[in-house]
Formats: structure tokens, C-alpha cells, sequence
């Protein structure tokens, strides 16, 4: 029975590994899209966005059997209820992902992409993701502590890149539809950031017990 | 085991104690009967003699009944009780009947034992017949054996409990001395075992399967050792998977790219896509080959399926560092993209000055400039032919000169000659400093080599600049430097001017008349001397670029 639940927890772990690569690749891709302006990855992280739902469908289903089936105490509790909440934040860090690539699929950035530090910022949210993923794997809490204080330099940027675009939308009027796209683009970073933060906070619940509310 | 004797060790003992205690007891009343029958019998001797020989029989009798504890009746000769010392005799039937009545009439004695169940009790009568006709009977009561028994239970009882203890507490101390040798029992070396004799058939049959089981475990240890030897000295990444998908073995090269993932699951060890694909499709049991990118460099990796039964696969994956060559490829390309551009340029200028003149577009007097213009570009393309040339003359390594001694101070000096009248021109003053230092090389190399530098050092100089020529000779190692005091190089491209065509300033490459392969030429042929070059440099203030041969 324990061998059981044993094996079935470690499905859930390597699940939610397999959901959280799924993740940090979507969102790696869609900044790619960015960048480069590259329409083959746009569509390949909308599929990846897709595949993100279903696993976080069989992930909850599997959490709720295996609550249900073994009533689970102490810390395989925390794990499957971190879990439970961790998948909605890797759902939504997908979501967020698909929708960075559909406005790259609607209009060329190329062009302003340079003049606002957004690309920074989209590697500060990737190492965040990258981050709160390898502290659940490595469960380590130093590292998930870091995320939730990294959490700052995104907001930092992405109030930075604000005051960027609106001095930009004064001086070029013409661009202004494209610096909006992109101020969307920023704040779908920064949400990403928030989640990855959640992410972490779930990490250090599921090794000590506490969870800090942000 | 321990629990097993201990058991019947305790059981011995109960069984033995019950057995005696009913043997002995048995044995011991048995006895006590014989010694009462005894007595009784001797009582009645006793008696019957006193009655024989007292005057008065009657007062005799009544005062020896006083006395006797045992029960002393006498019976005249036809049955009639005249006297009994327990009961009136006028209750007593007439007792002729009696069988050790009749037996002491018939015989002179007689006895009968009578038992009681019901009391308990055994009754030993004992009749002598007196001279005057009379029967003396004498009879003495006794427990029986079980009323005996009844009497002393409660002290059979404590003394078998307490032998019980003490018993059981030999047991166990006895069981200890037994068991202790089997407890200290040296089971790596099982023969020196100085034990009970019973044990040695297990004991060599121990030795015997130890020292298989050790020849199995050095073959199997040497095999991993070999195993890890040479897959630790494999430049290439060797993770081996089991069924259940985590690392079973990993190698040197391949914990370097992924850190200590022994014993983790394929997901822990890496998240990159390419590799989880990978890897899952080998434990699918597909063979998958996919180019991907961990911590900045480019690996090749390649899943195998291990067939390990029906249902499922082991997987082995090689990671292979293809960084550079994905770099070289990349140079190549560039640097082919770059020859077709670098020799269509001036190609574009000369087709397009030749048209003009052929179609009769131009006038008379620019013929001669356009002619001029064929001719430098024409001689353009000839020096970067040249030099593409030379270049690949260098990178194939194949030269047929011979190595020879060259002085380097002669070289620099007839370098210095040969630009004279360029460094005229521009106005830069050229110097050379040091004394004779002579190197083993190709002199045309080296040559082209001081030549290139030098160049350089003059077209991108300044208005009344100077380039020095230095050569030093140190211990084991001789040190050619050039300084200028030209426009410098910005740090930014320290590390990319020694590529083919790479140029600082693009826009003003036709006006040095550069062909952006001089520095290329000077990096291939220090390469070719095993020279290191270092450059030193600051934009405005001017370049020094080192070369240090090792002497030989």
C-alpha cells in the first residue's frame, strides 16, 4: 500500500517537473517570438499552451485520487496541496506566455523592441520561472527564498520600462500603438514574475510547513 | 533458538520435578506403611503377651486403651466385642465375621487394610488370637496416599513454584552459555570459529560460499571499474537510464554538463525540451538524435532504447559538446558569404566602369579615370585573392619551404624599406629598435607576417604618427612588438580582429584599401611558428601588438 502511494507520489513530482519545463520553455519560446519576431514560435508555444492545461487536468486529478485514496498527513499532504496550488500558477504562466506570442503574431516590434530594457526583463521573469522550478526540484528553500525576493527587480523594471514608454509615446506619437503592445507585453512579464514568486512561496510551504502571503 | 531451549530446558525441569515428587512420594509412604504395619504388629505382640501373662487382664486392657493412640479391641471367641477403646463395645456388632478376625482364629493372626475413599483414610487391623480364646485386634489409622498429599499440597506448591524460579533462572543462564558461542560466531572468516562440532558442516559451507561470493564481487567491481575507466576518460557524456527512468550511471563529461544526477530521475537531472524528448523517446523504445542548448553550449544528444525485456526500455544517452564545431561552421559560413561579398565589390566597380566605356557613355577625358579605377580595383581584387590565398595556403599547412633560420632584425629592417614610401606618404615616421635576434621559421611567412603588421600600423596611423619597431631578446623567448600611435582599436573588438574579414570600421574599409584578412594572415602565422600574439590597444591613443616566439 505505502510502495503504492510511494510511487504514486513520485508521478506526481516528476509530473509536475515535466508541467513546470513544459512552462519555462513556453515562456522561453514566446520571448524568442519576441525578439526575433519569429511566427514558427509563435505557434509552437500556443501548442505548448494547450499542453500546460491538460497536464494541469491530470495533475488535479491525480492530487484528488490520491487525497481521496490515502489520505495523506504531515509532509505528503503539503506536497499534494502545494501542488494543487502550484499547478494554477504554472496554468497561468502559460496563459500568459500564449498571450505574449498572439501579440507577437499581430504586430512587428522589432522596431521599438530596443529602445525600452524589455528584454531584460524578460530574463529576469525566465530566471524567476527557471529559479522557482529548479527549488521545487532541488527542494531548496535558499533558492525559492531568492525567487520571492527577486521578485523586486521585475517590478523595479517593469516601472522603469513604464516611465520608458510613456516619454517614448510623447516623443513618437506614430509608434504609439506598438509601445502599448509592449507595455501589455511587460505587465504579462511581470504577472509571470508574480507567479513564479507564488511558485516559490508553495515551495517553502511544502518543506517547512509555513506559507508567507505575499 | 534461544526461545527453544529455554523452553525445553524449562520443561525438563517441570516434568522432573513432578515425576519425582510423585515417585518420591509414593516411594516414602509405601515405606511409612510397612514401618506402621510394623509397629501394629508388634503393639498387638505387646499386648496380647501383657493379657496372657496380667492378673487382671480386664484392668490391663482398660488402662493400656487409656493410653494407646491406636485402637485396641477385643473380642471373645464367639465374635462378641468385650472391649474397645474407641467405641462402647455394646454398639459394636458381633465382628466374627471380620476376615482378620476369622483369619487370626484360623491362623493365630491376621490383617486386613481397609481404605477410605471418601475420608481419605487407610486402616491397618492387625488380630493376634490369645491362649484363653480371645481376639485381640489392633488397629491404626492412617491418611492415605492422597489425603496425605491433600494435607501438604499447599507446600508442594510453593516449593515447586519456588524451584520453578530457580530453575528457570539456571535455564536461562544455561541457555546464554549455549547460545553465546553461536552469537560470537566470526562469520567472515567462519572456519577459525573454535565451536560446537554440529555447526562446522554449516560452517564450511559458509567459507566456501564467502569466498565465491568475494572472487563474484572483485570480477563485478573490476568490470565497473573498467566500466567507469573508460567511459570517465570519454570526452562525450554517457548517461545510462534504468526502467523506471532515472540515471543509473553517469560519466565524468556527462556530471560536468548536468551536475550529480546518480540515482534522479530524467526530469530532476534536466528540464531542457530537447533532452526530455529525447529521453523519453529512447524509453519509448525509439532511437532520437537532437541538437540542443544547456547552460550556453550546443550539445548533441543521442538516445538510444536498451531492450531490457518486452514491455520496457532502458535508455542510453550520449551528450556531445559540439560548440565548436557549431562555431567553425558558422565561421565558414560567414567567411563564404564574406569572400563572395569582399570579391563582388570590386568586380561590381570594374563591370560597371568597363560598360560605361564599352556602351560609349563616357566621355573622352574620363575614359583614363575610369581606367584607373578598373585598374585599382582590379589590382584590389588581385591582393585579396592573394591573400585569400595565402590564408588558405596557411590553414592547410602544407608549405614547401623548408624551415630555416631567419634574422628577424635583417627581415624588420627590409620591411621597413619596402613601406618607406607608403609611410611617406602618409606622413608616419617608421623606426625600428633592438638588436639581432633570429628565430626557426619560413622566411616568407614571417616575412608577410612583419609585413602585415606593419601596414596596418601605417595605414590606420595619424598625420605626423610614428610606428616603432621592436625586437627584444629575452632568456628563452624573443619579442616582437609593433607600436603605433594611430586610431587604436575599441575593446569591444579585441576579441573578433583577428577574424577573416572582420573589419573595426566598416564604413572606411576602401579607403585603407584594406582587404580585412592582413590580421587573419598574422594570427595563422603565428599559429604556424607556435607564437602568441597579444594586442594591446586604446582608441586615439594607438596599438601595440606583440608576438613572442619561443626560442628552440
Amino acid at each position: 500500500m505505502r510502495n503504492r502511494f510511494d510511487a504514486q507520489l513520485e508521478m506526481l513530482n516528476n509530473s509536475l517537473i515535466a508541467m513546470g519545463a513544459l512552462c519555462e520553455n513556453a515562456i522561453a519560446s514566446a520571448v524568442k517570438a519576441l525578439m526575433n519576431n519569429d511566427m514558427t514560435l509563435v505557434s509552437a508555444v500556443i501548442a505548448a499552451e494547450a499542453e500546460i492545461d491538460q497536464k494541469e487536468k491530470d495533475i488535479e486529478s491525480l492530487c484528488l485520487k490520491l487525497l481521496l485514496q490515502q489520505q495523506p498527513v504531515a509532509r505528503d499532504l503539503r506536497l499534494i496541496s502545494a501542488a494543487l496550488k502550484m499547478i494554477t500558477d504554472m496554468e497561468r504562466i502559460g496563459d500568459q506566455a500564449a498571450d505574449i506570442s498572439e501579440i507577437v503574431s499581430y504586430i512587428d516590434l522589432s522596431g521599438s523592441i530596443n529602445k525600452i530594457h524589455i528584454s531584460d526583463m524578460a530574463q529576469a521573469a525566465i530566471k524567476m520561472v527557471t529559479d522557482s522550478i529548479d527549488a521545487f526540484v532541488k527542494r531548496d528553500l535558499k533558492l525559492a527564498e531568492q525567487v520571492i525576493k527577486h521578485d523586486d527587480v521585475v517590478d523595479d523594471l517593469f516601472s522603469k520600462i513604464k516611465s520608458d514608454v510613456v516619454s517614448l509615446i510623447t516623443n513618437n506619437p506614430k509608434d504609439g500603438e506598438q509601445f502599448v503592445d509592449l507595455i501589455m507585453i511587460a505587465k504579462y512579464l511581470e504577472r509571470i514574475g508574480d507567479h513564479a514568486t507564488n511558485i516559490a512561496e508553495w515551495v517553502v510551504f511544502s518543506i517547512t510547513g509555513e506559507h508567507k502571503e505575499a | 533458538m534461544r526461545k527453544r531451549i529455554f523452553q525445553s530446558i524449562c520443561l525438563a525441569c517441570f516434568i522432573t520435578l513432578v515425576l519425582s515428587t510423585v515417585c518420591i512420594t509414593g516411594v516414602i509412604y509405601n515405606d511409612l506403611a510397612k514401618e506402621l504395619k510394623k509397629e501394629v504388629e508388634n503393639q498387638a505382640m505387646y499386648i496380647s503377651k501383657a493379657i496372657e501373662s496380667a492378673d487382671d487382664a480386664r484392668e490391663y486392657i482398660l488402662a493400656i486403651g487409656k493410653e494407646s493412640k491406636n485402637r485396641i479391641t477385643l473380642i471373645s471367641s464367639d465374635g462378641t466385642v468385650i472391649y474397645d477403646n474407641y467405641v462402647p463395645a455394646e454398639k459394636l456388632e458381633n465382628h466374627l465375621s471380620r476376615p482378620e478376625i476369622q483369619a487370626a482364629i484360623f491362623y493365630g493372626e491376621g490383617e486386613l487394610t481397609r481404605l477410605s475413599e471418601t475420608l481419605g483414610e487407610k486402616t491397618y487391623y492387625y488380630a493376634v488370637h490369645l491362649k484363653s480364646g480371645m481376639v485381640l485386634r489392633v488397629a491404626c489409622t492412617v491418611k492415605s496416599i492422597f489425603g496425605l498429599m491433600k494435607g501438604v499440597a499447599f507446600w508442594i506448591v510453593l516449593i515447586s513454584f519456588v524451584i520453578l524460579f530457580i530453575s528457570t533462572l539456571i535455564a536461562r543462564i544455561i541457555t546464554n552459555l549455549i547460545i553465546r558461542p553461536i552469537n560470537n560466531l566470526n562469520l567472515n572468516d567462519p572456519l577459525s570459529n573454535d565451536t560446537y562440532e554440529e555447526l562446522s558442516p554449516l560452517l564450511t559451507r559458509m567459507e566456501k560460499q564467502n569466498r565465491k561470493i568475494k572472487s563474484q564481487f572483485d570480477e563485478l567491481s573490476a568490470r565497473q571499474k573498467e566500466f567507469d575507466y573508460i567511459t570517465g576518460s570519454m570526452n562525450e557524456g554517457l548517461i545510462i537510464f534504468g526502467e523506471n527512468a532515472t540515471v543509473l550511471s553517469a560519466n565524468k563529461s556527462a556530471k560536468k554538463v548536468l551536475g550529480n544526477i546518480l540515482g534522479r530521475s530524467y526530469l530532476q537531472a534536466c528540464r531542457d525540451v530537447n533532452f526530455i524528448k529525447a529521453v523519453e523517446s529512447a524509453l519509448g523504445g525509439r532511437s532520437f538524435v537532437i541538437k540542443t542548448n544547456i547552460n550556453g553550449r550546443v550539445y548533441q544528444l543521442s538516445a538510444n532504447p536498451v531492450e531490457s525485456n518486452l514491455k520496457s526500455y532502458a535508455a542510453v544517452l550520449f551528450i556531445i559538446d559540439i560548440t565548436d564545431k557549431e562555431q567553425a561552421e558558422k565561421m565558414r559560413y560567414e567567411f563564404s558569404a564574406n569572400v563572395s561579398h569582399e570579391l563582388k565589390t570590386p568586380l561590381t566597380s570594374i563591370l560597371g566602369y568597363a560598360e560605361i566605356i564599352e556602351k560609349g557613355i563616357a566621355k573622352k577625358e574620363d575614359i583614363s579615370r575610369f581606367a584607373k579605377q578598373i585598374h585599382t580595383e582590379a589590382a584590389r581584387l588581385l591582393t585579396l585573392i592573394d591573400d585569400i590565398i595565402r590564408l588558405s595556403r596557411l590553414d592547410e599547412g602544407n608549405l614547401i619551404q623548408e624551415v630555416e633560420k631567419v634574422e628577424l632584425s635583417g627581415l624588420c629592417k627590409s620591411v621597413i624599406d619596402e613601406l618607406s614610401e607608403k609611410a611617406k606618404n602618409k606622413n608616419v615616421k617608421v623606426s625600428f629598435e633592438g638588436g639581432p635576434a633570429a628565430v626557426l621559421g619560413y622566411r616568407s611567412v614571417l616575412h608577410e607576417m612583419v609585413y602585415n603588421l606593419c601596414d596596418n600600423a601605417i595605414k590606420y596611423n595619424k598625420g605626423n604618427g610614428s610606428v616603432i619597431v621592436k625586437l627584444e631578446d629575452e632568456n628563452n623567448k624573443i619579442k616582437l612588438s609593433v607600436f603605433d600611435t594611430g586610431v587604436g582599436i575599441a575593446p569591444c573588438h579585441h576579441g573578433r580582429i583577428f577574424e577573416r574579414f572582420y573589419r573595426v570600421d566598416k564604413s572606411h574599409s576602401k579607403d585603407t584599401g584594406g582587404t580585412g584578412l592582413g590580421l587573419s594572415i598574422v594570427k595563422h602565422a603565428a599559429l604556424l611558428h607556435d607564437a602568441k600574439i597579444s594586442l594591446e590597444s586604446r582608441p586615439d591613443v594607438g596599438t601595440t601588438i606583440t608576438i613572442v616566439f619561443n626560442k628552440k
